[in-house]
């Protein structure tokens, strides 16, 4: 069922002269004696020097891809067929030395988590070194060696960092000593399977920095595996988007982002809320179904159940390679009517928001004890959010955000001082002492729903148990609501019958979210509510949010990290930083005005998938302990326009820069928009104490 | 250790991230559109679990075992001629300390009593007393893990506190100083069993549900209103059932175990001549010095093999819960 | 590390308080006439006035549990009940050196068995081998160790008469033949600890194996075998040092059954005959002792793990 190798792959040149080449690879897993197809003829090169991508949603082979690259494979794993040729030669046919050489001084990797990917009983430097002594150092070589090798991936203090255990260390600096292992053996081929994963965008961005610049420096070739489109556009040369353990289109990664020529790619990149495009432009493209499963069998196209320009042809024959341009091809039989798929239209014509205050909250802080020191986690919040708004809370991990939700819904308490209302009433902080209106009138939306769904109770129960709860519906009349509240969130009679563990990630989502909206409540917290779920399954969550608000005039209070998520949806957006709001403002305002310096740094940090060069602001250090916050305005010590004399003395006030949009600064708004130089200094790694 | 060479391809004995890739998406039933109802998936997850279980050896041999001894503990006459105190006479007269023969396969003891009938009379004192004392552990431990587990706090602090001193003496020693001051009734020697495995229970229980309660559908519950008891009986203790069932069955293991041991020091409930596994064993191993090796070595056997037979069905169970 | 050490002390002090508590709880509150007990059924009421005036058993409980606990900081425990003019810890002291004797003796032939057992498994995860090691573990560990005792005891000690098949230890032999002696008892222990240990160790081992820091080995390019030693063992063996350091302690006090089999003056029976005498003083201080060897046991193994695992020195509650 192979295609004899068209030219577009073939053209790329001879495979026994690249840094890696994947040649019809097919690997299976095998489970209860079946073999299971993972990957299906994947095909690729990666030239000395190219970095070259690998897209596509979890579970389409593009981790199993990267360690099959190094010969990692679990012991079900049957290569089927293929070869994995390095520099000529095919490490599925080393012996088992030739294979410790080839990982020690050939090629190497770096993992998604850097926390799990360091043994937590050594201290660094003894991880470290060992990689110089497999090279044939000395122990004091070695040591002397570690010390170089963290000060290459601008770790500023690495004779400190070498002494400590990994949970001492954060995982940003982690992920720069996990480099310093990957670049040990000076590897012409460097494998990163989701670098920056888990990490806060701010450190993200740092991380990308450094593995730009250690790549000119050391000319390996670069692998990188990434779910997130833009990390690939802002990193790669080429690109290879996989689909069901196939590749399905492959071409220059500015090319294949800008003019996709397969639907899956375009789809893809038609679900990520991006250029700017906001719920009131249109509606998020969706893909309809899921994923196969592994192991099903894909006669023909991989993509043919869920493209929308699948006909008879699809459904039997393998679609062959189609050359669309230089070293550019793509796997289906329709390039011609790729026109055809669409954007979606404005959902939301109208968006209509009130102008009274649903949610208040006056000077509202949280200090948790924590063995005998107090730890402010909210500092004087003020915040007001109207009927049928959605305010995106952004901040970096520890900011501030979630204790400022959990407060809000009373499962912490805040410190006495503050107020919290509902529509003009004061309500009780903890959640058991508020009346029943109040309990009713705000609602939840969790991040991961695996852990907030009860996975004994059928989905029924979970509705149906939360509406009688909340709301005078009771008997027969409970039942009907049930099923209406399912219908309207696109969940189908049948999966009312079943448990959490029987429905894919996107299923219950949804069912989290007709939880959420069983009491007809006034304002929905939503806290990372589509971080852990794949892009095409996020854009129909999406959709699903702005179109219940839209119907029910709920407010969101809405926490993300994913800075094109919160432009898509919210109408407003605060910033945290150290349990204090920065800045906050309307959507528009925020992309168009002048920042807050740390906004600034935060919107710098997004690699783009549409190619916008930004000018990237570091942040410098960590962010501080909240027990010990700096003094003056808390962002002083990572702050690239401060003013010595002022910002560490003086706490800023709030100024409004314009109606509405307040920053808490001491800079005026010229100050502001003279473009900030960055030091050499301002990119390394410092320790937080 | 072996060397490298023993693996053929790849070069990890282990499974790295790419296999739980791969587990991950193929564990989870995407029911989008797979056209099943509920109530079939449901079966689906319930017959694959007892198949899981009867394809296992361990299980089947296991669970054999106990049937055998539970049979025996319910209808003994089935089994055997004798009754557990009865003198077997041949030809009218005592036959004390024969071996093992056509008309009494395990040999008779030092009373002349059948070795074989007094094996399959003493089944039942021991499973009562063991099965009745472990549940009673398990359902008490559970409430308590489940009460300390989820409320946390002070009462937490000094229950822990209490569970961590009860564990430090082997449960055999209190045992002993319990029954020599209470007297030895059935009826002590269950509670006393019983109590003496609360705390190992409560504190099983208690890490499972320090897990639950961690979960966001806890806090989903309470925020919606729930008071304290339906979140402890109706979400979380369903979530923990199944490491109290494991629990149980691993429980039955030590109290027989714990049963045997006392019945052997001495410490056994009910008059001295009744059958009873752990003080005929007591009573008769004097005899093996002798070479009169059957009297005590047929009902050690018996002790070991229903020990393990529960062993097997509990790590059984245990596995497939984990699975 | 010595912050962990003492604040790790600290909690088991208190353990210990609680514990003794509950002994006298067991000893001296529960039985509501124990002077009557000890003078016997047919015992006239002035003997009965004298031991309880003797004895202090009329004075406050909150006096006799001080008195108790003062007995503990001490070290001295008073007159044995059931053999006068014996000081309790002149009693316990050479039990205590016998049951250590056994205890270390069948450690040291279980421990390495079960630890190589317990890894080689784990590297050959579902294959025949790996299975008979982990059903030989649950059926061993399955059996009393006085039933594996007295199996034992018939067939190598009687049947086969390689070994002594009571450890009736002749005074002033040498320590070969004292082990000799000891060897039936040891084996029916390692029975029973081989497959418990042996199982604790392969799932640490499977977990370590598993781990992305062993991955991080593999790709640095070390050897299968480096990569168990240095990265794998430091960590999948703390499990089994804590699962060790526990069952020693049960091990001192917890081998009634054993010790009357082989007649061996262990601990155990000491406890056991103390009870059915009853002789207070000498049962408290031998349960006591047991509890303070276990609270040594598992304190040494948590310093160990604390050694071996950076994290471990932080979080102290779990440990």
């Amino acid at each position: 069922m192979t295609v004899t190798e068209p030219a577009g792959i073939a053209d790329r040149g001879d495979p026994t002269t690249a840094a890696l080449a994947v040649q019809n690879l097919e690997l299976a897993y095998e489970v209860r004696g079946v073999p299971r197809e993972v990957l299906r003829d994947v095909t690729f090169q990666i030239r000395p020097g190219e970095a070259f991508g690998l897209v596509g949603e979890s579970g389409c082979g593009k981790s199993t891809t990267a360690y099959a690259a190094l010969r990692y494979l679990p012991d079900n794993a049957v290569v089927q067929g293929g070869a994995v040729l390095a520099n000529g030669v095919d490490i599925l046919k080393m012996s088992t030395g030739e294979l410790r050489d080839f990982r020690s001084s050939q090629a190497s990797m770096v993992y998604q988590d850097p926390v799990q990917a360091m043994n937590p009983a050594l201290k660094i430097g003894r991880q470290v070194a060992e990689c110089y002594q497999i090279l044939g150092q000395s122990k004091s070589e070695a040591m002397e060696s570690a010390g170089d090798a963290l000060r290459r991936v601008k770790i500023a203090d690495p004779v400190r960092v070498l002494d400590r255990y990994p949970h001492q260390l954060s995982g940003g600096m982690l992920q720069r000593v996990v480099i310093a292992m990957a670049l040990s053996g000076d590897p012409k081929l460097l494998v990163l399977d989701e670098p920056t994963t888990g990490l806060d965008a701010t450190v993200e961005a740092e991380v990308l920095d450094l593995v730009r610049d250690l790549r000119e420096e050391t000319n390996a070739a670069i692998l990188l595996i990434a779910h997130n489109l833009g990390v690939i556009r802002s990193m790669c040369d080429r690109v290879g988007v996989m689909y069901a353990g196939r590749i399905v289109e492959e071409g220059n990664a500015q090319v294949v982002f800008d003019n996709p020529e397969h639907p899956y790619t375009k789809g893809l990149l038609n679900a990520i809320p991006r250029s700017g495009v906001r719920k009131t432009d249109r509606a998020l493209f969706t893909i309809p179904g899921n994923l196969p499963l592994i192991g099903t069998p894909l006669p023909t196209c991989v993509y043919v159940d869920r493209c929308p320009l699948a006909d008879d042809l699809c459904r039997t024959e393998v679609p062959p390679v189609v050359p669309v341009g230089d070293g550019h091809w793509s796997r289906c039989h329709h390039i011609d009517r790729m026109a055809q798929i669409v954007e979606p239209d404005a959902q939301i014509t109208e968006y209509d928001i009130g102008t009274d205050n649903v949610i208040q909250l006056n000077g509202v802080s949280k200090t948790f004890r924590q063995r005998g020191h107090d730890v402010p986690a909210l500092v004087s919040v003020d915040l007001g959010f109207h009927e049928g708004e959605t305010l995106g809370l952004v901040g970096e991990s520890g900011s501030g955000k979630s204790t400022l939700a959990k407060t809000l819904l009373g499962i912490h308490s805040p410190d006495s001082g503050g107020t919290i209302t509902l529509r003009g009433r004061e309500m009780q902080s903890k959640a058991t002492d508020r009346i029943a209106e109040s309990t009713r009138a705000i609602s939840m939306v969790f991040q991961n729903p695996d852990s907030a769904l009860n996975r004994m109770w059928t989905v029924r129960r979970i509705l149906k148990r939360t509406l009688t709860k909340l709301t005078d519906v009771q008997g027969a009349e409970a039942d009907r609501r049930v099923e209406e509240l399912a219908e309207a969130m696109r969940l189908s009679p049948r999966h009312l019958d079943m448990r959490p563990r029987q429905l894919s990630g996107g299923l219950k989502q949804r069912v989290a979210i007709a939880r959420a909206f069983a009491g007809n409540p006034d304002v929905v917290v939503c806290d990372e509510p589509t971080s852990a779920l794949d892009v095409s399954v996020q854009a129909a969550i999406l959709n699903l949010l702005a179109n219940l608000q839209n119907d029910e005039r709920t407010s969101y209070l809405f926490i993300t990290h994913d800075i094109g998520v919160v432009r898509y949806l919210a109408d407003r957006i605060a910033v945290m930083y150290l349990g204090r709001i920065m800045e906050i403002g309307s959507t528009d305002v925020m992309f168009s005005e002048v920042n807050h310096p740390y906004t600034e740094a935060l919107l710098s940090a997004v690699p783009s998938v549409d190619g916008e060069a930004e000018n990237r602001i570091p942040l410098t250090g960590e962010i501080p302990s909240p027990a010990n916050p700096p003094s003056g305005c808390v962002f002083h010590t990572r702050c690239h326009r401060v003013i010595e004399g002022l910002c560490e003395v003086t706490e800023p006030a709030m100024q409004e820069l314009s109606p509405g949009h307040r920053i808490k600064c001491h800079l005026t708004v010229e100050q502001l928009s003279v473009p900030v130089e960055i030091t050499e200094a301002a990119t390394l790694a410092t320790l937080a104490d | 250790m072996s060397d490298d060479s023993d693996i053929p391809l790849e070069g990890d004995p282990t499974g790295g991230v790419a296999a739980s890739e791969a587990l991950e998406t193929a564990a989870i039933p995407q029911a989008d559109d797979v056209g099943v109802d509920a109530s079939t998936e449901r079966k689906q997850v319930r017959k694959e679990r007892r198949q899981l279980l009867l394809r296992s050896p361990g299980f089947l041999f296991g669970a054999s075992i106990l049937i055998i001894w539970v049979l025996c503990a319910a209808v003994p006459s089935w089994f055997t001629k004798w009754g557990d105190n009865e003198v077997v006479r041949v030809d009218g007269s005592v036959i004390p300390r024969v071996g093992p023969r056509a008309d009494a396969w395990f040999g008779t003891d030092k009373i002349g009593n059948d070795v074989f009938a007094r094996i399959i009379y003493g089944a039942r004192p021991v499973l009562i007393v063991a099965v009745t004392a472990a549940v009673l552990a398990v359902a008490a431990g559970t409430l308590l893990g489940l009460t300390v587990g989820y409320f946390r706090g002070w009462v937490d602090e000094i229950v822990g506190r209490i569970i961590e001193a009860l564990l430090s003496i082997p449960v055999i020693l209190l045992a002993i100083m319990v029954l020599t001051t209470l007297g030895r009734s059935q009826t002590v020697i269950i509670l006393t069993i019983a109590v003496l495995f609360i705390p190992v229970v409560t504190r099983t229980v208690r890490s499972a549900v320090l897990a639950e309660a961690q979960l966001d559908y806890v806090t989903s519950a309470k925020l919606r209103g729930e008071n304290s008891l339906f979140v402890m009986t109706r979400e979380i203790l369903p979530n923990v059932t199944g490491v109290a069932v494991v629990e149980l069955t691993v429980r039955i293991g030590y109290a027989i175990f714990t049963v045997a041991t006392l019945s052997f020091l001495g410490l056994n409930a009910g008059d001295s001549s009744a059958a009873d596994w752990g003080r005929d064993l007591g009573k008769q191993y004097d005899t093996i010095q002798a070479g009169q090796w059957w009297a005590a070595i047929f009902p050690a056997l018996a002790i070991a093999l229903l020990v393990i037979g529960v062993n097997l069905v509990a790590d059984s169970l245990d596995r497939v819960n984990k699975s | 590390m010595l912050r962990y050490v003492l604040r790790r002390l600290a909690l088991s002090l208190i353990t210990l308080l609680i514990l003794i508590a509950v002994i006298f709880l067991l000893t001296r509150v529960f039985p509501s006439d124990p002077a009557r007990q000890l003078a016997g059924p047919f015992g006239s009421q002035e003997r009965v006035d004298q031991l309880n005036a003797d004895l202090g058993l009329k004075d406050p409980m909150i006096t006799q549990f001080g008195r108790l606990l003062r007995d503990v900081v001490t070290l001295d425990f008073g007159e044995s009940y059931s053999q006068p003019g014996e000081r309790v810890l002149d009693l316990i002291r050479p039990r205590l050196w016998n049951s250590a004797k056994l205890v270390l003796f069948a450690l040291v032939l279980t421990l390495p068995i079960s630890i190589v057992g317990g890894i080689v498994a784990a590297r050959k995860k579902d294959t025949l081998l790996d299975r008979t090691i982990v059903n030989i573990g649950l059926a061993s560990s399955s059996i009393p160790e006085f039933v594996s005792g007295v199996l034992l005891q018939y067939v190598i000690g009687v049947r086969l008469g390689w070994l002594p098949a009571v450890t009736n230890i002749p005074e002033g032999s040498s320590i070969i033949t004292e082990l000799r002696y000891l060897l039936l008892p040891a084996l029916a222990i390692v029975f029973v600890y081989f497959g418990y240990i042996a199982r604790i160790t392969r799932a640490g081992t499977i977990t370590a194996l598993d781990a992305d820091y062993t991955r991080t080995a593999f790709m640095k390019g070390l050897s299968t075998r480096s990569v168990v030693r240095k990265h794998v063992l430091r960590n999948s063996l703390q499990p089994t040092v804590a699962v060790t350091g526990t069952q020693i302690g049960y091990l001192f006090g917890g081998l009634v059954g054993l010790e009357v089999v082989f007649n061996y003056p262990g601990l155990g029976l000491l406890i056991l005959n103390a009870a059915t005498a009853p002789d207070f003083p000498l049962l408290q201080a031998g349960v006591i002792t047991v509890a303070i060897i276990f609270m040594l046991c598992t304190l040494g193994a948590d310093i160990l793990i604390a050694y071996m695992n950076p994290r471990a020195r932080m979080n102290i509650k779990e440990s």
